[in-house]
């Protein structure tokens, strides 16, 4: 397992150069110019050239890339144009508030959809499974600002229960904990519901299998067969899409933290796009394809465990 | 409530927070009246010399909103500004914390360091200028008590205030003005110092300025209303701080010291308790009312105006057109609009085949109901254009010589389109040589594209085909600066007529994406920087205006609103046509 763990690791390396190498071309070949974005668009030619080259970006595009890369590896990730601050800091600013929200949205997914679907699957056709399909297809039919929109009528200004939106203080706080409810309801709302439908297509083809029915012949308990026989062997699809949910999550909820007006990954990488801010579109184009890559080590790793048919030695 | 400036003119009373220049103010700070006078008229500024009455001269408000942010064009020059007090609200009392929502979190406070609109209004709070101007749109001391300049207009001396101190403590001197202008001529933003030779501290409150040659608009150009970048940080912090001032640390002479900065959530200033020296345009000189301010970002316009529902915030300074009615109706919460200085416009490609034809940009001039799309589009909140300038601008030409260039007349732009031989065709679309009358408009921003999806709606009706690219900002700068399109829309805001020079043969390809060419125009527009005679180079902005106008190379179309909410516990908030809030030194929060 370790060799195998160390084996993936490494090909990190190459996934993140190839990465890179994509975000640099991408970024040079979209029209846009930073330099117009910092100077103002009624600065005369001349200066425009000159702050061009005082940042670096008249030089050759290799040179370019070539700075980048050997910056990369000593984990200097450049400064940003706008900010002129270091693009690792202006992510680990980020950071912890993307981070909370993907994961607390990701546990709230899990924990409902994973439950539902059982629960659909187990009573397949009954008043339980439509109610959980017609959520399910609500869930993955809705738009995001729209039902988040809501929320804040009800909730904040009807009901006035939460704030409309920002931080609130430290997250063990009452007041910093409320801020977190409605985006992460909002984010979590579209991963219950594919969670809850792929759990239960999952759970049926299972149920169907001989190993099952041999359990029902022994007499074991349904609630027994459906938790411990079912269930572990249904979850490995149900893994895969939960990690790869969770790493999309933490590349940034743009539209959850524009509208809930919290200071995340994603808005921070909107503003680099709009801007042409390049070392930050980098920067975190870089971290996300980097966090995608972990996760699904990670997952692997989860699958020996769930399924020990399943060996990587 | 809806205060509508423009449709409830303010009472005379109610302008007791604009501040006129009476001649004791002259004295006071002048001294040397004669060389001031000279000097003022040399930066485009009149004294409005008189009782203390003299706001009823001052314009009520001026200036531009794009209500959905991307896109704004400042442009430099000379203000014409005016002020509307949002409610004078009794007497002020200091403490409190002032929440304030925006779009946009400042990227860097380093004042110069870049032109975006949030980082500017920032540091009108945190710092202070040699001088700014006032709701009237004359300058005014601020950090210099008096100036002079030289007969030849080349050299500027100013005499620096001695009571001021940097937030730190650390005492301002000359020095730190000198530092300042060294280190903006290397900034991206320098071109509004572009004239500068040389900066000199001969003692510790004096600094002499020597300019390359006499310019109209030097004065204007270090004011701290022209986008704060003359506002004066202190050198060491700056020294200290590196790449990381800005960011890390400030250190300003302003009525607000910077105390928290979450990224993209909330910036908290706090009350610079020692502030005395404030400018005399506001009524409160120091300390601010005020104990603390805080700007929350919320990039997203229906959240905004819930906070303000909610009570999580006291005022809104970027509402939507859209929520003006929504938020009206709530007990407590005032909306009011105010002009803007700015024009929002259709500019042409003039290098294009079709805009080589005078009479086909003379019927899409007159092809457009600016009333309609205004009330359609901008449920209200702009004022349709009757001219390219604000008519609050100075040196605007008279609207009953503008007006009839622009007027909605659909018969008058089907003849002149008779006249150059455009012919309907089967589809509705007029034709010529085979040809069909048709172009492209690029533009950015989703209110742009739906104002000039009206624009498309009416000229379909004369026969015209336009169809509307929307681009995001920076790939719309470059296709425009490289000639791709056929037209291009921008609402560009502005603090005086000089920003005209968008469209003189030197700015080419940019700022001037119209690729227009024209000598009259190039020479009317050298005569009003060179010309040391006030009336003369109002006089001459009119022409350049008119001769815009009846040459139909730029198709105005609205001039946007500022759109601000406030609660009830918000007292005193005076706006500025250019900047809106600007300093809020007489704003107060009732505890």
């Amino acid at each position: 397992m370790t060799a195998y763990i160390i084996r993936r690791l490494l090909t990190l390396i190459p996934t993140l150069l190839g990465v890179s190498l994509l975000v640099f071309s991408i970024t040079r070949l979209t029209p846009g110019d930073p330099v117009r974005q910092i100077v103002g668009p009624d600065a005369p030619q001349q200066r425009v050239d000159e702050v061009r080259q005082q940042l670096g970006l008249d030089q050759p595009i290799l040179v370019q890339y070539w700075k980048f890369l050997t910056g990369a590896v000593r984990g200097d990730l450049g400064r940003s144009l706008l900010t002129r601050q270091p693009v690792v800091r202006e992510i680990r600013d980020r950071l912890p508030v993307t981070l909370k929200i993907a994961t607390i949205s990701v546990i709230i997914a899990v924990a409902i959809g994973i439950p539902l679907g059982v629960i659909s699957a187990a009573r397949k056709y009954s008043a339980v499974d439509t109610l959980a399909t017609l959520f399910a297809i609500g869930g993955v039919s809705m738009p995001l600002f729209w039902f988040a929109i809501m929320a804040i009528l009800l909730f904040s200004i009807r009901l006035q229960w939460l704030p409309v939106g920002g931080l609130h203080g430290p997250i063990w706080t009452l007041e910093g904990m409320k801020a977190y409810v409605l985006p992460c309801i909002t984010l979590a709302l579209t991963p219950i519901a594919l969670i809850a439908r792929l759990t239960r297509s999952s759970m049926l083809e299972v149920l169907d299998r001989e190993y099952v029915t041999v359990a029902r012949a022994k007499g074991l308990e349904e609630r027994r067969v459906i938790i411990r026989h079912a269930l572990r062997n249904a979850l490995l699809p149900v893994v895969t899409f939960v990690g790869l949910q969770y790493g999309f999550l933490l590349g940034g909820a743009v539209v959850t933290e524009t509208i809930f007006a919290l200071p995340g990954v994603g808005r921070l990488a909107i503003t680099a796009i709009n801007q042409r801010d390049y070392p930050v579109i980098q920067g975190v184009v870089l971290m996300v394809a980097m966090i995608f890559t972990m996760i699904n080590l990670i997952v692997d790793v989860l699958y020996a465990w769930l399924d020990p048919r399943i060996s990587y030695a | 409530m809806t205060a509508d400036h423009r449709q409830q003119p303010l009472k005379e009373s109610d302008r007791t927070w604009v501040i006129p220049v009476t001649r004791r103010d002259l004295l006071r700070y002048g001294g040397k009246l004669g060389l001031m006078a000279t000097m003022l008229s040399a930066a485009g500024v009149t004294f409005a010399c008189g009782g203390g009455d003299e706001g009823s001269d001052a314009p009520q408000g001026t200036a531009t909103s794009a209500a959905s942010g991307g896109g704004e064009t400042p442009a430099a020059g000379t203000p014409g500004a005016a002020a509307v007090t949002a409610e004078p609200g009794g007497e002020a009392t200091p403490g409190g914390t002032l929440t304030i929502v925006r779009a946009t979190d400042p990227l860097n406070l380093h004042p110069g360091m870049n032109s975006g609109l949030a980082d500017i209004a920032t540091n009108f709070l945190i710092y202070d200028a040699l001088v700014i101007h006032g709701f009237d749109g004359k300058i005014y001391p601020a950090l210099a008590e008096s100036w002079e300049s030289s007969d030849d207009g080349t050299v500027w001396t100013f005499h620096l205030r001695q009571d001021v101190r940097f937030h730190s403590g650390e005492p301002f001197t000359s020095a730190h003005v000198v530092d300042h202008f060294q280190r903006w001529k290397e900034m991206p933003t320098s071109a509004k110092i572009a004239l500068l030779d040389s900066v000199e501290a001969p003692d510790d409150y004096t600094v002499v300025f020597t300019l390359k040659s006499p310019t109209l608009v030097f004065l204007n150009n270090i004011s701290q209303t022209e986008w704060a970048y003359g506002s004066i940080p202190n050198m060491k912090k700056v020294e200290e701080l590196g790449d990381d001032y800005g960011v890390v640390g400030v250190d300003g002479t302003g009525p607000f010291k910077l105390e928290e900065w979450v990224k993209d959530d909330h910036i908290t200033l706090v009350r610079n308790e020692d502030y005395t020296w404030g400018s005399p345009i506001y009524s409160n000189t120091g300390p601010a009312y005020p104990e603390r301010i805080i700007f929350k970002v919320v990039p997203e316009e229906a959240s905004r105006s819930a906070l303000i529902e909610t009570g999580e915030a006291n005022m809104n300074i970027e509402v939507a057109a859209r929520d003006v009615q929504r938020l009206s109706d709530i007990p407590g919460v005032t909306v009011a609009s105010f002009p803007r200085l700015s024009s929002n416009h259709i500019g042409f490609n003039m290098q294009r085949e079709l805009f080589q034809d005078i009479n086909v940009r003379k019927a899409i001039m007159h092809g457009i109901n600016r009333e309609e799309i205004t009330q359609f589009v901008m449920h209200g909140q702009a004022d349709p254009a009757e001219g390219y300038l604000h008519p609050e601008v100075v040196g605007a030409a008279p609207r009953e010589q503008t007006r009839p260039l622009v007027e909605y007349n659909p018969d008058k732009a089907v003849q002149l389109l008779e006249e150059s031989g455009w012919t309907l065709g089967p589809d509705g679309i007029r034709v010529k040589d085979g040809k069909p009358l048709s172009f492209t408009l690029y533009l950015t921003t989703e209110l742009n594209e739906q104002i000039n999806q009206a624009v498309q709606a009416q000229l379909r009706e004369i026969g015209i085909d336009m169809q509307v690219r929307r681009l995001e900002a920076a790939g719309y700068d470059d296709a425009t600066k490289a000639g791709e399109h056929d037209a291009r829309f921008i609402p560009m805001i502005y603090s005086s007529a000089d920003h005209m020079y968008f469209f003189i043969t030197d700015s080419i390809p940019s700022p001037n994406t119209t690729f227009w060419s024209d000598p009259k125009f190039d020479e009317l527009f050298e005569k009003s920087q060179t010309t040391t005679d006030e009336d003369e180079r109002i006089k001459t902005f009119q022409e350049m205006e008119l001769y815009l106008l009846e040459q139909a190379v730029v198709i105005p179309i609205q001039h946007l609103k500022w759109i601000f909410a406030w609660d009830d516990k918000t007292k005193g908030t005076t706006f500025h046509n250019i900047h809106g809030i600007y300093k809020l030194m007489d704003t107060w929060v009732e505890q």
